[in-house]
């Protein structure tokens, strides 16, 4: 496309007047179905220099045409591309216009399939999933890019684990990979390899920083989703989990020379869902934290084309509070990015991106500061801490973050491409946290300080070679490359007690100093790989190729791995053997493609023995045992092999289908050794490749469009996944539970189910007298259900009317799945935590003691049984259903099944009703749009939010809800103004 | 593309990816080191003081840690979720008897205990790889520290830990077979014997015997305890402590201290034995710890800040373990009650009049307050304060049942 722009532009730019002997091409290019003008699009004579690009109305002139008979080919972001034969006499004016008929789901587009490989969509052998923001109402309400890809692309779940702005995140990819590792896929941006993880800073209960809230949403512009080692096998070890690859926006040389574009959001975050007063008897007082935070977005884009170079520049300004006090994030983020093509064979990319981040993070989860703990566990609200307390404490993350890559492709030749890139990603992050000296903290005296800060460098330098030819009578590609990996992390802390003043916060004059410590990474990764391709005319492709991988954290006993893929499709469609059935279908397309790829071992787990200091203890610093390494440590291996079949008919409708086998073997399993063995500081255990999952899902991605006239056109978007899996083996290590031992993984079992004993009922004595509750099997455990979801699916709408209003909404839902109530489980339990009402009502009536804590008011008035009466039998058999100690924690897990809205925005395109002003011919887009975000929720779970989890998004832990932040309800409105 | 051109690109295309497979090799093994980890073969001769501290600081959270948990399951401490901040259920379930087998607290008590274990067991091995030592002195310092400690791991065991609910016992061998409490002290025993041989000093030595004189009297072994204690430590003798610092925390500071009260003392200490006789003050610091409104719960004060060290053993100790055996072997009752007498004396108290076996034990109780010896004493008195079937151990959790091979893991 972008030779084509560049010659329509010098033709814009610089008309010379027509020679009498030379004819000319005009016209309009208008869409199919409304008949609007498509600006921007290309119009070129296939097989010269000679094009043009649609103004404002769709016109397009070509001058200076050569008398001839040429192929004039009209195509458009998201349209099918259209050709018509055109005979050009000398002197002539001769006018075609283009109707063209849109893609819907980008079929013509060409899609990155894996390192260096991409083909058009109808085509690609594997499932990737292309998501353009340019057909979303992207109008601020996206605070980050997990928003904004959540529910959009079946087989890619995406858990936000509690509502705090800027909190972490766990991606869910297909299975969830392996058994070894985070389960997180690779991330590209523009090229750079860039950091996908968690930093926890300075406890506030579980929840921790997300390094991806420093991107702005507003920037992308694609984002292709490579969901499997079939897909990834090329990216090398960690592309067991899929890659994704963001694409950021980049000047579109459009008609007008320099295009502005700004938006302003205005909105605020609020709660979603109330704590049920009938289950917590302080519920109300846990609601009234809640507040309107209020949320502003400001951004203006710059972008427009100069001579053999574009740029697009965009300043972004986002200020948000959350729906709890201490909670607010503020980003500041600038964006460059420039093209330029100083010759035929060269073009150069250079992007850059830097950011500045705040984010003030509230107290919560599994903390005796939170604010949900001293308002949901106990009858007595501001129990453990006081509320003017925890209101002062402060926890902020800072973060300055630099992405940035360069990227230069060279064609020494007709269908060589030789393109190296270089990307770096550099963060440096700081968390304060501050308890004043004014008030008291358990643990604290007189106030404390800390200070962390994390600086963390990752460079990727890829180069790879393309090579495209023709061989027997088909399109050939070879293509060969490398990739290397640099992972560079350094952080330290410090912590000091005894402050002076609230007003002076200087570390340097806390008294008492409490912990310092510093922490250093270095790993690297590098890969070599070849892959051919066959490619008949777009309607057979088959490949094959494979990766050899390297990195610092396999064991020196382990050398190197080879990671093979092929994959294969067709065009059934296309080939015209088969009957005429396949004449309804647009597209009728088989694929079936096979991978592998891997997870990496820890970056230690490949060393020897290793000792490692202790605490300055009471005798000095000494040296112990830190951990027993295993120096034959390999990756996790996992092969996928996946296939589908991929439809549309004509007119719009269309549907995908996958299937896929995930089989993992070498998966690292921590040996544990017993603890009388002396267990190391940090691994507890030795590393070992033996353990085996397999795992197995479907993916179909349903789409229509059942009304595209100029007034009324409608598309709706359906995706469904199913997901499961088995741990096949630990290799004889002993099952792996989680902190709190609820789940496990456990061969014969799903990775991660819930594994707690089972209730059998109520025991008593001889007198009738409730005595406690009896488990089944003496108290062995049971599985109780997986965490995560095992059906998931959303629904998309998209209505628009009048060619000025337009509708969005997403939905999503989950089902099949369990999530622990361990808030209301805490509070039911003998003590004096008892917030559970019915758990309260219950005690009362068998007679059972009840905390001080709990206002007698509450349950005087409740009668007590006599034992032995069915009443009495009735409300102990109740009872032990409602007991939240750890052997009955059963109870409290529960089904996790819920549908949520996601989105719906209305947005209003004046653009047109004003172009008509005096002045304002130029005006390119002015649109308002009203947008709410997560606006209803069906479920039964009995908590606000059933997708929360306390230890944050990339852990062990999964679908615990303990006193976690529930996500809030968004409302926005804002405005965009193009000129 | 002609097939000699192919076969020429292919060969070149094999030679370029050797070689950058082989660049990949360098490439990534070309990364610098860890700071804080050090393989093992660099440490020598002059690192082995590091290893004794390494050993030394491993333990002394192994033992304070066990003490805490195990006053906890004595009557002398308990758990109560009036008290603020009081929220563990590790603890409220270890306080009840019924410590469950994924007790988590337990199981944070194990680890570093079999991490001294294997730094006492790695310290004799590396003596004797090393061989001859520039300098003797290490040797013997190691020597003396694998042996003390090496008991002192098998005591732990012995005295806190069971595999049923009155079962005591735990492992001679890391990884290996239970062991039942008795074996275990007599074993403890032997190890310490081996200590006395590398003692550098009579304190050493005096408490290395005072150790015995407990592991034996706890065994029901009283002539050798007796003739163990009267070679034990002496009045004005520095006690044995377990030694903390600021960032290896004493564990009763965030368990049942200052800095997070979740453990409180009995009734008993302020409501009785302070009101009958304020001077017992001295060795009964208590203090209010914040709770519900109404109610009224003291914490232990002898360990006030993070760093505040814990004894393992005292000569006063030593002396009413004199006292107790003269009793049991029918021995000499004025020296027992001298003998108590001398302990109360210390601390400004008024002498008693007579001792019996009764008289001990509430004497054992106030002297030994939040010292881990009290659950020792119920047991050993049969004065268990927990309905019958509660655990009088803390129990060997899944963590060691599910990967020892020896217990069915």
């Amino acid at each position: 496309m972008s030779k084509g722009l560049l010659t329509a532009f010098a033709l814009l730019f610089f008309p010379l007047l027509g020679w009498a002997q030379e004819g000319t091409i005009r016209g309009r290019v208008l869409d199919r179905d409304t008949g609007e003008p498509l600006p921007g699009a290309n119009v070129v004579l296939q097989g010269t220099t000679l094009g043009a690009a649609a103004n404002l109305q769709g016109e397009y002139t070509i001058s200076r045409v050569p008398p001839g008979t040429y192929t004039l080919v009209a195509s458009f972001v998201g349209y099918r591309r259209a050709q018509e034969q055109v005979t050009v006499r000398a002197g002539e004016t001769i006018t075609v216009n283009f109707r063209l008929e849109v893609d819907v789901r980008g079929l013509e587009e060409v899609v990155v399939t894996g390192v260096a490989s991409r083909t058009a969509k109808a085509i690609a052998p594997v499932s990737v999933s292309r998501l353009s923001t340019a057909n979303l109402e992207l109008s601020g309400q996206y605070t980050s890019l997990t928003q904004l890809v959540s529910g959009k692309i079946a087989g890619l779940q995406i858990v936000n684990p509690s509502g705090n702005l800027g909190g972490g995140f766990r991606f869910f990819m297909r299975s969830g990979g392996g058994l070894y590792g985070t389960g997180q896929p690779v991330i590209y941006v523009d090229g750079v390899r860039i950091t996908n993880t968690e930093i926890g800073g300075f406890g506030v209960g579980g929840q921790q920083y997300s390094t991806l809230t420093g991107l702005n949403p507003e920037d992308i512009e694609s984002i292709e989703v490579i969901k499997g080692a079939a897909g990834g096998a090329l990216y090398g070890t960690s592309g067991q989990n899929g890659v994704i690859l963001i694409t950021t926006k980049r000047a579109r040389g459009l008609s007008n020379a320099i295009q502005v574009d700004y938006r302003s959001t205005f909105g605020y975050n609020t709660q979603a869902r109330k704590y049920d007063p009938n289950i917590y008897l302080t519920a109300n007082a846990a609601n009234a934290l809640f507040r309107r935070g209020p949320i502003q977005d400001h951004a203006l884009a710059l972008q427009g084309t100069a001579g053999w170079t574009r740029y697009y520049t965009s300043l972004d300004l986002r200020r948000e509070d959350g729906h709890l006090p201490s909670n607010s994030l503020f980003r500041r983020s600038f964006r460059a990015n420039f093209d330029a093509y100083p010759s035929d064979r060269v073009s150069l990319k250079v992007n850059s991106f830097f950011s500045l981040i705040e984010n003030d993070r509230p107290q919560n989860d599994n903390n005796i500061f939170g604010y949900l703990g001293n308002t949901l566990l106990t009858p007595r609200t501001w129990y453990f801490t006081d509320s003017a307390a925890i209101r002062a404490i402060e926890n902020t993350f800072r973060e300055n973050r630099f992405v940035g890559s360069i990227e230069l492709t060279y064609a020494p030749m007709a269908g060589m491409e030789l393109r190296g890139v270089m990307g770096y990603d550099g963060l440096d992050t700081r968390n304060d946290a501050t308890y004043p000296p004014n008030f008291i903290y358990s643990g604290r005296v007189r106030g404390e300080r800390d200070i962390f800060q994390l600086s963390r460098n990752q460079f990727n330098y890829d180069l790879s070679l393309r090579y495209s030819y023709p061989l027997f009578g088909m399109r050939a590609t070879t293509i060969a490359g490398t990739q290397a990996f640099i992972l560079t992390q350094r952080s330290f802390f410090v912590q000091k007690q005894n402050f002076g003043s609230e007003l002076v916060r200087n570390i340097g004059s806390g008294l008492d100093f409490i912990n310092a410590n510093e922490a250093f990474t270095n790993a690297r990764e590098a890969g070599l790989f070849l892959q051919q391709e066959f490619n008949y005319n777009d309607k057979l492709f088959f490949s094959g190729g494979f990766r050899w991988d390297f990195a610092s954290a396999y064991g020196r006993d382990a050398g190197n791995i080879f990671y093979p893929r092929a994959d294969f499709s067709v065009r059934l469609d296309q080939l015209g053997l088969l009957p005429g059935f396949f004449n309804l279908f647009n597209l009728f397309k088989a694929r079936l493609a096979y991978g592998e790829s891997g997870a990496l071992p820890g970056t230690l787990d490949g060393q020897p023995l290793l000792w490692g200091p202790t605490p300055p203890s009471g005798y000095g610093v000494g040296l112990v045992v830190s951990r027993f390494g295993n120096t034959a440590i390999k990756p996790e291996r996992t092969r996928e092999i996946e296939g589908g079949i991929d439809f549309e008919f004509r007119g719009g409708y269309g549907l995908e289908f996958t299937y896929y086998r995930q089989f993992t073997t070498n998966s690292i399993v921590t040996f544990l050794l017993p603890p009388s063995q002396g267990t190391g500081v940090n691994s507890g255990g030795i590393p070992r490749n033996v353990g085996r999952i397999d795992a197995w899902g479907a993916e179909v991605a349903a789409y229509a469009t059942p009304v595209r006239t100029r007034n009324v056109q409608a598309t709706i978007n359906a995706s469904f996944a199913y997901q499961d899996n088995r741990v096949k083996s630990l290799g004889g290590a002993s099952d792996i539970f989680d902190a709190f031992s609820f789940t496990v993984i456990k061969p014969g079992l799903r990775r991660n189910t819930f594994y707690v004993p089972r209730v059998k009922g109520p025991r008593y004595d001889a007198q009738g007298r409730f005595i406690g509750v009896e488990l089944e099997e003496n108290g062995q455990r049971f599985d109780h259900g997986s965490p995560i979801p095992i059906y998931t699916g959303s629904v998309a709408l998209n209505v628009r009317l009048f060619r000025v209003l337009t509708i969005t909404g997403n939905g999503r839902y989950a089902l099949g799945h369990k999530v622990l109530n361990y808030t209301l489980a805490f509070t039911s339990r003998a003590g004096d935590f008892m917030n559970h009402r019915e758990y309260l009502e219950l005690r009362r009536k068998l007679g059972l003691s009840i905390g001080t804590n709990v206002p007698r008011s509450l349950y005087e008035n409740i009668p007590v049984l006599t034992p032995g009466t069915e009443e009495y039998r009735q409300a102990a058999e109740r009872f032990v259903r409602l007991m939240g100690d750890n052997p009955t924690v059963e109870n409290y897990i529960l089904p996790g099944d819920f549908f949520r809205l996601d989105e719906l925005a209305i947005s209003f395109d004046a653009t047109s009703l004003l172009r008509r002003l005096p002045g304002a011919a130029n005006l390119r887009s002015f649109v308002i749009t009203a947008a709410g975000r997560n606006l209803f929720l069906t479920t039964r779970y009995n908590n606000p939010d059933p997708e929360v989890n306390f230890n944050g998004g990339i852990t062990i832990t999964n679908g615990q809800d303990f006193l976690t932040l529930p996500a809030p309800r968004v409302y926005t409105l804002s405005l965009r103004l193009g000129l | 593309m002609q097939p000699i051109a192919l076969r020429t690109a292919i060969g070149a295309l094999l030679l370029l990816g050797w070689g950058f497979g082989s660049g990949c090799s360098e490439f990534v093994q070309d990364i610098e080191p860890p700071i804080d980890e050090v393989q093992d073969n660099l440490i020598d001769e002059s690192q082995i003081p590091y290893v004794i501290i390494g050993l030394q600081q491993q333990f002394s959270q192994a033992y304070g840690q066990a003490a805490m948990l195990g006053d906890l399951l004595s009557d002398q401490c308990f758990f109560d979720t009036r008290v603020q901040n009081a929220t563990f259920p590790t603890y409220q379930n270890i306080d009840l008897g019924n410590p469950l087998r994924d007790n988590n607290s337990t199981t944070g008590a194990m680890l570093p205990l079999g991490r001294a274990y294997y730094i006492s067991k790695d310290l004799l091995e590396r003596v004797n790889r090393i061989g001859t030592f520039r300098n003797d002195a290490i040797r013997i310092q190691a020597l003396y520290n694998a042996y003390l400690y090496g008991g002192l791991v098998r005591f732990v065991w012995a005295s806190y830990y069971g595999i049923g609910p009155t079962q005591g016992g735990g492992f001679d061998e890391g990884g290996g077979p239970f062991v039942p409490s008795a074996q275990l002290y007599d074993r403890a025993v032997a190890l310490w014997n081996e200590a006395l041989k590398y003692a550098q000093n009579d304190l050493q030595r005096r408490t290395v015997y005072s150790l015995i004189a407990r592991a034996h009297l706890y065994n029901g072994k009283y002539a050798e305890a007796r003739a163990a204690a009267q070679q034990g430590l002496r009045q004005g003798d520095q006690p044995f402590l377990a030694q903390y610092s600021t960032q290896d925390t004493n564990p009763w500071y965030f368990g049942g201290g200052r800095g997070r009260t979740q453990i409180v003392v009995d009734t008993r200490f302020w409501q009785r034995y302070l009101v009958e006789d304020p001077k017992e003050a001295a060795r009964l610091p208590v203090e209010r710890a914040a709770s519900a409104p109404g109610t009224t719960y003291y914490r232990q004060a002898k360990y006030p800040n993070r760093e505040s060290a814990l004894p393992i053993i005292t000569w006063q100790e030593n002396a009413l373990m004199l006292a107790e055996l003269e009793l049991r072997l029918g021995g000499n009752t004025a020296q027992a009650l001298a003998l108590v007498n001398q302990v109360r004396a210390a601390y400004g108290l008024s002498p008693l009049s007579q001792v019996n076996l009764d008289v001990i034990y509430v004497e054992r109780d106030k002297e030994l307050f939040v010292q881990g010896q009290r659950l020792m004493d119920q047991r050993r008195f049969g004065r268990w304060h927990l309905p019958a079937g509660t655990w009088q151990y803390l129990e060997i959790t899944e963590r060691e049942r599910l990967s020892n091979p020896n217990l069915g893991g």
